[in-house]
């Protein structure tokens, strides 16, 4: 392996975890990152990677971030599994209409069902005053800007603002000002940040952290309301896989949702495994 | 060599489609095969059954005159009207969203398509023509050319949260414009050689006021990227301003209606051109 790469790195919600995994085997096998291109909360990871914190740490800190918070997070582990494996008891049911409630509820009323109050003193903890420049490994963040109503990269200026942003979920985390700009996440419209690539970044090496289709009998609304973006967001990606050089989707991930937090380390353990494997196989430049 | 004439989604919007065909007829260009996403197949199913814009206005004015067709989406007009109405229709539909599957049934729409189609089928057109919509059990585009019309384009146009589903065997139908609002792709794949693709260019709310208003803008630019894809494969695509339009609100059917008919107007000469060195 000669040529170094760029990398990049997506996923929706918790999942995106799995970045820790995949950038531990890529590290282990000595291949060199050029740049890494990151949406959600692979972004934070690639950044923490960046500033040569270990996976160890990072599987640590997250869990302990969950474990927590737990109560403040609206119930997003089983939100996000609803659609996958209801139990049919009174009292599931009850608490699912509750939540989907308080998600339209507070859509409504404010921009968005949690508040920056849970994430904020985290983000600042790790980040602190530091910026893009001090990265070992350059980074791009991808995120919407929405006054411009458009997918960018932002690799400069300070990391706490840039990882807020990456993480600002539309819907689940209010949207993030930073100067003129009015940010959110880019893994609504795409879980993967693969709008930006341009020829200068060969080789691309895209993770696909594979998503089951959340498809299947809706029952209320909101559901359709998730189908329905869903759909379109894999249609998107569909096409812009086009841009990647080498993809390596990790099928073992689609047991995993997108709210799976209590799993960390096993998300993490899935990634490392698949991508070693993936690794072993194929040939890069 | 078949021209194909492919007609976008954009509700109320979509009236100055008929604009656009008596445009287009009037030109004397001929279409062969018509296909239309929501709104876009509604008029594009009127012009294959009837290939008469004259009937197509007549029956148009009729159901907007004397049925109520509006519908109310309060998901994009959560922030209007007097406050107390406005948290006592909130409330309303956060109830409808965890417990309901759409916010409207389908029964005015069903009296409105019986005005327009009563009791022809798909395979009763002049012209080749199919719906376009979305199997949201499979996560993909169907396309609809069997069966009575009414059925097919109900489930085209059936506006996901707004109206329910339709059901179709195994299918779970819903409004096309999930993933091809221009189905330029389904009209080729159907044998169009030569496209024209019509749009129906709206104005995105940038301002939002809430996390839906979010939503649906963001929901707005993925169909945007989807869109582009699909345009780009046509031979000739006209947009057409209608921005000022609400896209729920079907009073205004004649500024519509003109609206496309000037739009394709001034296309004409360019489009002939084109059709002249395509050897149509």
């Amino acid at each position: 392996m000669s040529e170094p790469i760029t990398l990049v790195l997506g996923g929706t919600g918790v999942k995106g975890i799995a970045s820790i995994g995949v950038l531990q085997s890529l590290h282990s096998h000595g291949i060199k990152i050029k740049k890494i291109i990151a949406a959600g909360i692979s972004a934070p990871i690639s950044a923490q990677f960046a500033l040569e914190k270990g996976p160890d740490t990072l599987i640590y800190e997250f869990t302990r971030f969950f474990k927590d918070n737990y109560n403040s997070l609206w119930g997003l582990e089983q939100h996000s599994g609803l659609l996958q494996g209801r139990r049919l008891r009174v009292g599931d049911s009850f608490s699912y209409f509750l939540r989907e409630r308080t998600y339209c509820q507070a859509n409504f009323q404010n921009n968005s069902v949690l508040s920056w109050q849970i994430l904020d003193p985290q983000i600042i903890k790790i980040f602190g005053e530091n910026t893009f420049s001090d990265l070992k490994i350059p980074l791009a963040v991808s995120v919407i800007d929405l006054k411009q109503g458009k997918n960018i990269l932002i690799q400069e200026g300070k990391l706490y603002d840039c990882m807020k942003a990456s993480m600002a979920f539309p819907g689940i985390l209010p949207p993030v000002s930073v100067g003129e700009m009015e940010l959110v996440s880019s893994t609504i419209y795409c879980d993967l940040p693969l709008d930006n690539i341009t020829p200068n970044d060969a080789p691309v090496l895209t993770i696909d952290l594979s998503m089951p289709f959340i498809g299947s009998n809706p029952r209320t609304l909101l559901e359709i309301i998730s189908i329905v973006d869903d759909i379109s967001s894999r249609a998107i990606k569909e096409k812009l896989l086009a841009n990647t050089d080498y993809l390596f989707r990790l099928e073992g991930m689609e047991k995993f949702r997108w709210g799976n937090y209590h799993q960390i380390p096993d998300i993490v353990e899935q990634a490392l495994i698949e991508t070693d494997a993936l690794l072993e196989k194929t040939k890069l430049p | 060599m078949k021209v194909g004439l492919c007609l976008g989604g954009g509700g109320s919007r979509g009236y100055a489609h008929i604009g656009a065909i008596r445009a287009l007829t009037e030109a004397g260009i001929k279409i062969d095969i018509v296909n239309g996403t929501s709104i876009g197949a509604i008029i594009g199913g009127m012009y294959a059954l009837y290939l008469d814009v004259d009937i197509m206005t007549v029956l148009v004015k009729k159901v907007v005159e004397s049925m109520r067709v509006n519908h109310f989406n309060l998901f994009r007009h959560s922030t209007e009207g007097p406050v107390f109405l406005q948290n006592w229709l909130t409330e309303a539909v956060c109830d409808v969203a965890a417990l309901n599957m759409s916010i409207q049934s389908h029964r005015n729409n069903i009296k409105a398509l019986r005005v327009l189609f009563g009791e022809h089928r798909f395979e009763d057109t002049k012209i080749p023509f199919s719906a376009i919509a979305t199997d949201i059990n499979a996560g993909e585009t169907v396309i609809i050319k069997r069966g009575k019309l009414i059925d097919g384009v109900l489930a085209s146009a059936s506006i996901p949260a707004i109206f329910p589903p339709v059901v179709r065997g195994k299918r779970l139908l819903v409004d096309g414009y999930v993933l091809a609002n221009i189905p330029v792709p389904q009209l080729r794949q159907q044998g169009a050689d030569f496209i024209i693709s019509i749009e129906l260019l709206e104005l995105p709310n940038i301002h939002y006021q809430n996390g839906v208003d979010l939503l649906y803008y963001v929901e707005y630019l993925k169909r945007q990227k989807l869109e582009q894809w699909a345009i780009a494969q046509s031979d000739f695509h006209i947009p057409i301003d209608m921005s000022q339009f609400d896209s729920s609100h079907f009073e205004n059917y004649k500024v519509a209606m003109e609206r496309g008919y000037i739009a394709v107007q001034k296309v004409i000469p360019l489009l002939k051109e084109k059709l002249e060195k395509a050897h149509v």
